[in-house]
């Protein structure tokens, strides 16, 4: 049986309930857009249930622990094609461990969840540092970023407890939506541009400033941008004022 | 010269000015400030990567490079003849509050040179911080320098201002010091230091009775000794960062490769500053801190300089082969720590995995375990890896840490470059996890 969930993490967690109700292996657990074209494949659409995912969520807290809920969350963040199969494999697997689960570290499914979940928190972290925010002229700090994964809801808290005062957006530009603060509370949700964007009149000035504090920094008898290279990858320097258009510095 | 006047001319020169200290975290602080700009993250961020390849997260200058000192290495020396400048609190607090809303830096790291004398400087630096944390509520990170010879008084409020303090040793002997840098003494150096240990310690205590007891430099004191400007051999620097981490309550030593600034006859003058020496030390410093080695082990009064070719832990190992092997499935974790090739993370994982099922070599590589140097010291169910032969020549040439050219890859000398890109780029790595 091929299952069909709306993406969500809700709706993952709405089929992974369907599935350990009933009997029988899933051949993958994937949204329409993705699923496999077969003329006779035996498909389910399931319909997702925030209450009953909710339970779900509880419920396997209680048999396995919070750590593998993390994991759990944030391998599925990840994004990754086949990623409702092996959390699936992952949670069978904890049926038999309990909370033992995260410690059988060199089980292969078990090993690949943590990868997965590991490669998003990373992401998550380095984002703290290369999330750069741009005043526009209406008083907004707006930051636009590109992650590989969808983390903006494990930097928002982040933010939030550095950033009340003052209005700010972060928006990705890859799954247009972002989060919104206001300086008190945080918004999550789609996102629409409409014309460009107009800085604040001191917005170049900072950027020039931070730009020369950039390139006073390094000491010249230890330059090293392989290093540098290593620290920062091509991706993540769009974004970057210091680095510059054509990726260096 | 003529002197900077606007503030981007002296934010570059100021910044310059401080760039040769080596501390860069932003991490330690739990600091929440609801309502307020700013608050820890206690891992640390960092916001980018300078061109030598170091983390930068904070907004690292000096508040002034006017300096009545004369130190023989620092680029700030009172008769070098470069341009000086001097920031207003005003100007340091808006610099950094606006690069902090761009989410730029995690806070200020504030030094500076000596201006008329230690209490007239440290009042300086504090009338900075102040601003930043009374009037302005910045709930940031701050690292502020502690100047040597200042009054408790004023180190005093230091520490309860700032998440981190530092006052720098430099020169890690008194006969250097006085040679060097004669207008600082070692006991107006430690003397700061001290007092703020017994501040961190006291308070610490006082916290674990009351959550509003006052908290002084949550994140912890560091220090920095330059290595190479002195003849001290590494025996030496190693058994005083081991007594300052029991004695004074440091989080950190840095070790700061000596880049001749300024040229002096007290000074050696280097070709290049000696970063694999650097390195050596930074992965001793792991070794003191997270492995459970003293120095003592590490180095002795016949040899007591680091061997160029393997890392302390590998030339430990190789001293001690009557220690191996070790049984991955039984062994402590402090044995499992000496082993090659298996980090702190990687012995964690063995001690999870291991309850659960039995390791063999496939599923040691899946944990982390470089297998590549610690099959030599380990066995697994009883076994070593297959096909390896474990007489010492063999071993020494797989645990080399930088492997000489082959002839085929590339064309130009055969020699061996300890200073290029590559090379540099991995060892630092290795140096910035600490697993090795």
């Amino acid at each position: 049986m091929i299952y069909l969930y709306d993406g969500t993490f809700p709706g993952l967690l709405t089929t992974l309930h369907r599935i350990f109700s009933s009997s029988g292996e899933p051949r993958a657990i994937t949204t329409p857009e993705r699923a496999p074209q077969e003329l006779f494949a035996r498909m389910e659409e399931v319909e997702t249930d925030p209450e009953l995912a909710r339970r779900f969520l509880a419920a396997v807290e209680r048999k396995t622990s919070r750590e593998t809920v993390r994991n759990v969350h944030h391998a599925f963040l990840s994004e990754e094609p086949g990623i409702g199969l092996l959390l699936y494999r992952y949670l069978r697997h904890g049926r038999v461990l309990g909370n033992r689960l995260d410690r059988d570290l060199a089980h292969p499914v078990v090993r690949e969840v943590h990868r997965w979940a590991q490669r998003v928190r990373r992401e998550a972290h380095r984002m703290k540092g290369f999330i750069r925010f741009r005043e526009l002229s209406d008083g907004l700090f707006y930051a636009s970023i590109e992650p590989d994964f969808d983390i903006l809801s494990l930097v928002e808290g982040h933010f939030a407890g550095r950033f009340a005062g003052h209005r700010w957006l972060i928006h990705d530009l890859k799954r247009k939506k972002g989060i919104l603060s206001d300086g008190k509370g945080v918004l999550s949700g789609e996102i629409v541009l409409e014309g460009a964007a107009e800085f604040s009149e001191s917005e170049p000035f900072w950027q020039d400033l931070w730009r020369r504090f950039f390139a006073e920094v390094a000491i010249p008898e230890r330059k090293n941008l392989r290093l540098q290279q290593q620290h920062v990858p091509k991706k993540y320097r769009k974004n970057l004022t210091e680095m510059g258009k054509d990726g260096s510095s | 010269m003529p002197h900077p006047h606007t503030l981007e001319e002296k934010l570059s020169l100021l910044t310059a000015g401080a760039r040769y200290d080596a501390s860069c975290s932003s991490s330690g602080s739990t600091r929440k400030n609801p309502g307020g700009l700013g608050s820890g993250s206690l891992g640390g961020v960092c916001h980018s990567w300078s061109a030598d390849g170091r983390c930068v997260s904070l907004l690292k200058i000096l508040l002034t490079n006017l300096c009545i000192y004369d130190c023989a290495y620092c680029v700030n020396r009172r008769s070098n003849d470069i341009p000086r400048a001097i920031l207003t609190p005003e100007e340091v607090a808006e610099i950094t509050l606006n690069f902090y809303r761009r989410n730029c830096i995690e806070g200020l790291f504030l030094s500076t040179g000596i201006v008329r004398s230690p209490d007239h400087t440290m009042e300086l630096l504090l009338r900075t911080v102040r601003l930043l944390r009374e009037e302005h509520r910045f709930g940031g990170y701050i690292h502020l320098k502690v100047i040597p010879g200042a009054d408790p008084l004023l180190v005093e409020e230091a520490a309860r201002l700032a998440d981190r303090v530092s006052v720098n040793i430099e020169l890690p002997s008194e006969a250097s010091l006085a040679r060097v840098a004669p207008d600082k003494t070692r006991r107006a150096v430690l003397e700061p230091m001290r007092q703020t240990g017994d501040l961190i310690a006291r308070s610490r205590e006082e916290r674990r009775k009351s959550r509003r007891a006052p908290s002084f430099a949550p994140a912890g004191q560091s220090t920095q000794l330059i290595i190479g400007a002195s003849p001290e051999s590494d025996l030496q620097i190693l058994q005083l960062a081991e007594s300052l981490y029991a004695r004074m309550d440091l989080r950190r030593v840095y070790y700061s490769a000596f880049v001749p600034t300024v040229s002096d006859s007290r000074l050696p003058a280097l070709p290049a500053p000696p970063l694999l020496r650097e390195h050596r030390l930074y992965q001793a410093d792991w070794l003191l801190r997270f492995y459970g080695f003293t120095a003592g082990e590490l180095l002795e009064e016949e040899h007591p300089d680091f061997d160029q070719n393997f890392d302390p832990k590998a030339a430990w190992a190789l001293r001690h082969l009557d220690r191996f092997p070790v049984e991955v499935q039984t062994a402590e974790y402090e044995e499992l720590l000496r082993v090659p090739g298996i980090g702190v993370r990687s012995a964690r994982r063995i001690l999870k995995a291991r309850r659960v099922r039995q390791l063999g070599f496939e599923e040691l590589k899946g944990l982390g375990v470089v297998l590549k140097r610690a099959r030599w010291f380990i066995t697994a169910g009883g076994r070593y890896q297959q096909g390896i032969a474990t007489d010492s020549p063999v071993i020494r040439e797989h645990l080399l840490e930088y492997k000489p050219e082959r002839p085929s890859s590339r064309p130009g000398p055969q020699q061996l470059d300890l200073f290029s890109d590559e090379v540099q780029a991995e060892t630092k790595k290795a140096a910035i996890t600490g697993e090795f």
